[in-house]
């Protein structure tokens, strides 16, 4: 017997891009990666699709989203299972709970493990968030179906949770393999990744499209094909735009077109498909111009997105502090700040000392 | 710096003019219009340029020759360096060389200007003017040319390639704050206060937005609500779609079995009735009319039978008519007036008889008064006689108590006489008057009695009583005959009257029941007849009311189509059932419109609600671009936060800054100045004060001890004193940096020999630390300088350019 679903996740329907400019087609881009996935599972002839949790945003879903989703869901025609996730718990009020909820799509409403059988020999269980975060999934669970055990869940892997993040109705691959669980299809960190251990498998498809600035891993969905006791999982590409942090290092830079020329080689390759983040940095020579919304408006119209941060130094510190003058002692004062422990004086220190510098050299001013 | 050479191919009244400086001192002598200014500005226009076009004209070569010129100098680092200007297109045509002949413009440059003066002095053009180069009487420091030579001094200090410096830095700061930030002020142009206005309106917005949201979740809910109440409205209306089709097959069979009922029922009604088709036309009504006279004939025979015996009654007897005539012969003859005036004359006669005998009486007793006490009255007479005689005795006798009671007798006797004589006086008049009384009574009984006894004679009767016996039986027996004569009246009548109901009986009797048999026989066939007829109407106003029942059954419809109808709803599986006890089919009835009206209602409201619903789904705009909206908004107001944190930082440290290098400066200049001064003044003057701002130079007076204004010194004094102070200041910009050369444009044109003379090592001592060119019209100063060591340059006076120059 042969079974194939694809499995998805975390697409932020209505998300905010506040990182970067570009927000509205960033949110297109998001809801034809999700008609892709549909398509995708359609050309497969999937038997099932499932929903990592966080297929919208809740706070900002309206009946436009509703109508996005449950078109798709039906043109798939076949059954979608859904567990809802921290993003878009199920409630009273979520777009699960809408009599249109179309009648192949089944949401896991409950924070407690719901069995399906999918197949003979292939049960689903789902796991859903409610708007009170649950508690970790995986403690004390235990599926005993006979046959292949797949498990639906939005939440963190445990040991690949970042250091500041916290982490989300957290697991453990361990965790996965007591449950008995042979394959748990998650939800809920951007970049995609398939674990394994103890026989048991965890995968994350990643959102289709990149959302943030350093989500490492895949960025599309997962085919799991299922046959002869086994589960195959095979990660499957969907984002057609990418997320590109670009460092333009401009030490030595004299004049404003070496500026630009060094900006033009950083952006070489990048297309409108690209949303880029340029940190301007280096020490150019003094009096050097570095205009960030001339880069922007430049070179932002062949790219999806263009935000410049402009962190160039036009000037030696070390030796004007020396100078024996108001400005030198400034330049002392304000560097002496900006090395100090205090953060955000330091930081405010730092833009100090270079928009005193440029008022002394009679440089227009921007924030 | 030191310069070292100047060439100047054509500047001003100069052509073609070589100099040479001296390293320390070199002093250019002159008479006035020789061109000693035209040199200083050389010198600094081939240093920072000629500038504006003004400038540039007022030092163009009166002889048509090249406006250039060439400057060569050293640095303090041994870097020697030689600048070439055409003055023509000043700073756009300069090149700088070294020692080697090579271009170091680019060295010299400040970003795309060549400017030797401004990168090799490190001072502006400004500063290098103000503080360097004195002019022709300006040693001075005060009003304008303090604020210049200060503002000049804040810049040098201040640092930065450009000539604002501090100053124009905090400037700077403060129109970027202005501009990206917006000052508190600023109404309009308050870009942060318009952000966070922007981030307060769109989270309002926002805010609305999902306030739609939640009511979009309420109207949803409300039209499931709605449309469920409506699926189950439905539903019961069907259930009693159902019911009614059954109560209606129930309805049906019913009427049809009560229709073929009372058709069994009016088919027997109309053959009883047919048996009483005789008195079909029987005026029924007129049955009781027929009794009624009946009983009226029979009333008026009777009473005319009773009628007729009491005139029998009434009838006078034949003695009783003989009676009647009888009297009204005698005393009924007599009228009743005729009788009253009988009467009363009686009456008369007899009250006459009556006052006849009481006058009579009356006369009688009267009488008996006169004649009467005769005898008492003359004892009376003769006593008082008497006793009045006595009196008179017993008065001659003097007896007085006698005489009082004698004289008192007297008197009662005579009294008593007068009051007896009086008394039968009056009754012989009573007398008199009863007698006339009686007889006048007597006449009138006379005369009555007379006129009565003639009536009763000439009617033959007795007595005045008889009389009236007689008239009172006359009377009676003619009422009697009256009497017999209206009972007569009456039979007649009545009999009439019994002639007339019998007549009108057998009129009506004929009718109803023949003119066979007695009139009783014919009210009871009359009676029977009517009973029969009333019978008859029973069972035709049955046959009516079962007609009526039977429309009122069948109403419009037809008895077949009912049958049809009943037929097809058992077709369709209706079970004929009959309405609950107590429910009536208008109740049931009405209960399938309310459950219809309901459902309609149920149906309206759900779709309205959905017309509303997708109404306002269309309306609710885009949360995620306004989230984000509000989001980026917030980081660029942390942005401009961030900007104004720093730029007041800056500014901050600038100020702070700038206020202890001018303070720091104007110390070390009061330093510097001090000692100098106390020298050439011989001590007098040992303390010199600069304000830091205004550099208003102060110093202490010996005399009083305390500081005074240097405006209170003598002139030459004075201008020692700010002397000192432009060669302290010139001092203090070399330190740290360039030397600067100080061109004294004649500072001294008002000093005499002796204050020449002591100026001149103030001048020596300050050529020690700076070159010094001094420009002077004063020939002992030239002399006294070159005695000294300065070399000495004359130049021509002649008003043609200058050619020359001796060394």
């Amino acid at each position: 017997m042969r079974y194939t679903l694809v499995h998805c996740a975390d697409i932020h329907l209505e998300t905010t891009f506040a990182e970067l400019r570009g927000g509205a087609r960033r949110r297109a881009a998001l809801a034809d990666a999700f008609v892709r996935a549909i398509d995708l599972a359609l050309e497969l002839g999937a038997d099932a699709l499932t929903i990592g949790g966080d297929l919208y945003e809740a706070q900002r879903a309206g009946p436009q989203t509703a109508r996005f989703i449950y078109e798709q869901c039906g043109r798939f025609g076949r059954p979608v299972f859904v567990a809802p996730g921290n993003h878009d718990p199920f409630g009273p009020t979520s777009l699960y709970a809408r009599a249109d909820v179309p009648a192949n799509v089944r949401v896991f409403n409950e924070s407690a493990w719901s069995p399906v059988p999918l197949a003979e020999g292939i049960t689903l269980y789902g796991f859903g968030h409610a708007p009170a975060e649950p508690d970790p999934p995986f403690v004390g669970a235990h599926f005993e179906r006979v046959g292949i055990r797949l498990a639906l869940v939005h939440g963190s892997d445990a040991e690949r949770c970042p250091p500041n993040k916290r982490a989300t109705a957290p697991f453990t691959l361990a965790e996965i393999a007591r449950s008995g669980a042979t394959l748990a299809l998650a939800g809920h960190y951007h970049g995609g990744y398939v674990a394994r251990a103890d026989g048991a498998t965890l995968a994350y498809p990643g959102s289709p499209e990149p959302i943030k600035f350093g989500e490492s891993g895949t960025h599309g969905a997962l085919v799991v094909r299922i046959e002869a006791d086994a589960a195959r999982v095979e990660a499957v590409e969907l984002a057609r735009t990418r997320l590109v942090d670009r460092t333009c290092d401009l030490s030595g830079a004299s004049n404003e077109p070496a500026v630009l020329s060094s900006v033009e080689a950083a952006l070489a390759g990048l297309g409108t498909d690209d949303f880029v983040r340029l940190r301007l940095g280096g020490q150019v020579a003094e009096g050097t111009r570095v205009d960030a919304t001339l880069i922007a408006e430049r070179y932002g119209s062949a790219l999806g997105a263009l935000d410049v941060l402009d962190r160039t130094r036009a000037y030696d510190y070390a030796r004007l502090a020396h100078e024996p003058t108001v400005r030198g002692r400034v330049v002392a004062d304000l560097l002496a700040l900006s090395n100090g422990e205090d953060a955000p004086l330091a930081a405010d220190a730092e833009r100090a000392l270079h928009y005193a510098l440029d008022a002394f050299d009679g440089s227009d001013l921007a924030p | 710096m030191k310069l070292t050479r100047l060439h100047l191919d054509g500047f001003g009244r100069f052509g073609n003019l070589e100099i040479a400086f001296d390293p320390a001192m070199t002093v250019v002598y002159g008479p006035n219009e020789a061109g000693k200014s035209t040199l200083a500005a050389a010198v600094v226009a081939l240093l920072y340029g000629v500038g504006r076009k003004e400038d540039r004209d007022a030092w163009r070569p009166w002889n048509g020759a090249r406006y250039s010129g060439r400057l060569a100098y050293e640095l303090a680092d041994g870097r020697g360096f030689e600048v070439e200007r055409n003055f023509e297109r000043d700073s756009k045509a300069v090149r700088v060389r070294d020692r080697n002949g090579n271009d170091v413009s680019a060295e010299a440059s400040l970003g795309k200007v060549v400017a030797p003066g401004a990168v090799h002095l490190g001072i502006p053009l400004d500063v290098f003017v103000n503080a360097t180069c004195v002019r022709q009487g300006f040693v001075a420091i005060d009003g304008a040319r303090a604020e210049a030579i200060g503002t000049s001094l804040a810049h040098a200090l201040d640092g930065g390639p450009r000539e604002d410096a501090a100053l124009g830095a905090l400037a700077t700061l403060d129109r970027a704050l202005a501009t990206h930030v917006g000052t508190k002020r600023a109404t309009v142009n308050a870009p942060l206060r318009r952000l966070e206005a922007q981030v307060r309106d769109e989270r309002a917005r926002a805010a609305t937005l999902r306030g739609q949201l939640r009511a979009l979740d309420d109207l949803r809910a409300a039209r499931e609500r709605t449309a469920v109440a409506a699926a189950k409205l439905g539903e019961r209306r069907s259930e009693h779609q159902r019911r009614t089709r059954n109560v209606r097959a129930y309805d049906l069979r019913e009427r049809i079995e009560r229709l073929r009922r009372m058709r069994g029922e009016i088919a027997a009604l109309t053959q009883d009735r047919a048996a009483y088709d005789d008195v079909a036309d029987f005026p029924t009504q007129r049955v009781a009319e027929l009794q009624t006279l009946f009983a009226r004939a029979q009333t008026c025979d009777a009473l005319a039978v009773e009628t007729e015996r009491a005139l029998l009654d009434a009838r006078l007897t034949p003695a009783q008519q003989s009676e009647l005539e009888e009297r009204l012969a005698d005393g009924g003859g007599l009228g009743d007036a005729a009788f009253a005036s009988l009467q009363a004359t009686a009456a008369q006669g007899e009250e006459a008889r009556d006052r006849a005998s009481f006058a009579t009486a009356q006369a009688m007793a009267a009488r008996r008064d006169v004649e009467g006490g005769a005898s008492l009255l003359g004892a009376a007479t003769a006593s008082a006689v008497l006793l009045a005689l006595a009196t008179i005795v017993l008065t001659l006798e003097r007896a007085w108590p006698a005489v009082l009671a004698a004289g008192l007798v007297v008197v009662a006797c005579a009294s008593f006489v007068v009051t007896r004589l009086r008394r039968r006086r009056g009754a012989a008049v009573r007398v008199r008057s009863a007698q006339a009384d009686c007889d006048a009574a007597a006449v009138i009984e006379t005369a009555c009695t007379l006129e009565v006894a003639r009536t009763l004679e000439r009617l033959h009767v007795p007595s005045l009583n008889e009389l009236a016996r007689r008239r009172l039986r006359a009377t009676e027996l003619q009422a009697r005959k009256q009497a017999a004569s209206d009972a007569q009246a009456r039979a007649r009548t009545a009999r009439a009257n019994a002639l007339a109901a019998a007549a009108a009986f057998d009129a009506l009797a004929t009718r109803l029941a023949g003119s066979a048999g007695t009139r009783d026989q014919r009210v009871a066939t009359a009676r029977e007849r009517g009973e029969r007829s009333v019978a008859r109407e029973g069972l035709a106003l049955q046959l009516q009311m079962l007609q009526v029942a039977r429309g009122d059954v069948l109403g419009d419809d037809d008895e077949i189509e009912l049958e049809r109808e009943l037929a097809a709803l058992v077709a369709e599986g209706a079970v004929p059932t009959r309405l609950d006890d107590g429910l009536s089919s208008r109740a049931f009835a009405a209960e399938g419109d309310d459950l219809e009206r309901r459902e309609r209602a149920a149906l309206r409201e759900t779709d309205r609600l959905g017309a509303t619903l997708a109404q306002a789904e269309r309306q609710i705009g885009d949360l995620a671009a306004l989230d984000e909206g509000v989001a980026l908004a917030e980081i660029e107001i942390a942005r401009l936060t961030a900007f104004e944190r720093a730029i007041l930082l800056a500014r901050e440290r600038i100020e702070e800054r700038t206020r202890e290098a001018h303070e720091r400066f104007a110390r070390r200049l009061e330093d510097y100045a001090a000692a100098t001064f106390e020298r050439i003044t011989n001590g007098r003057y040992a303390e010199v004060r600069v304000d830091p701002t205004t550099l208003r130079v102060r110093v202490r007076a010996p005399e009083t001890g305390t500081i005074c204004e240097i405006e209170r010194l003598s002139a030459g004094t004075r201008e020692q004193a700010y002397l000192l102070v432009r060669l302290a200041m010139a001092r203090m910009f070399a330190e740290g940096a360039e030397r600067l050369p100080l061109l004294l444009d004649d500072p001294f044109a008002f000093w005499d020999a002796d204050r020449i003379g002591r100026g001149l090592p103030v001048l020596q001592a300050a050529a020690a630390d700076s070159q010094l060119v001094v420009f002077t019209a004063s020939a002992g100063l030239a002399e006294a300088a070159a005695q000294q060591g300065a070399r000495r340059i004359d130049l021509d006076p002649a008003p043609e350019p200058a050619r020359l120059l001796r060394p």
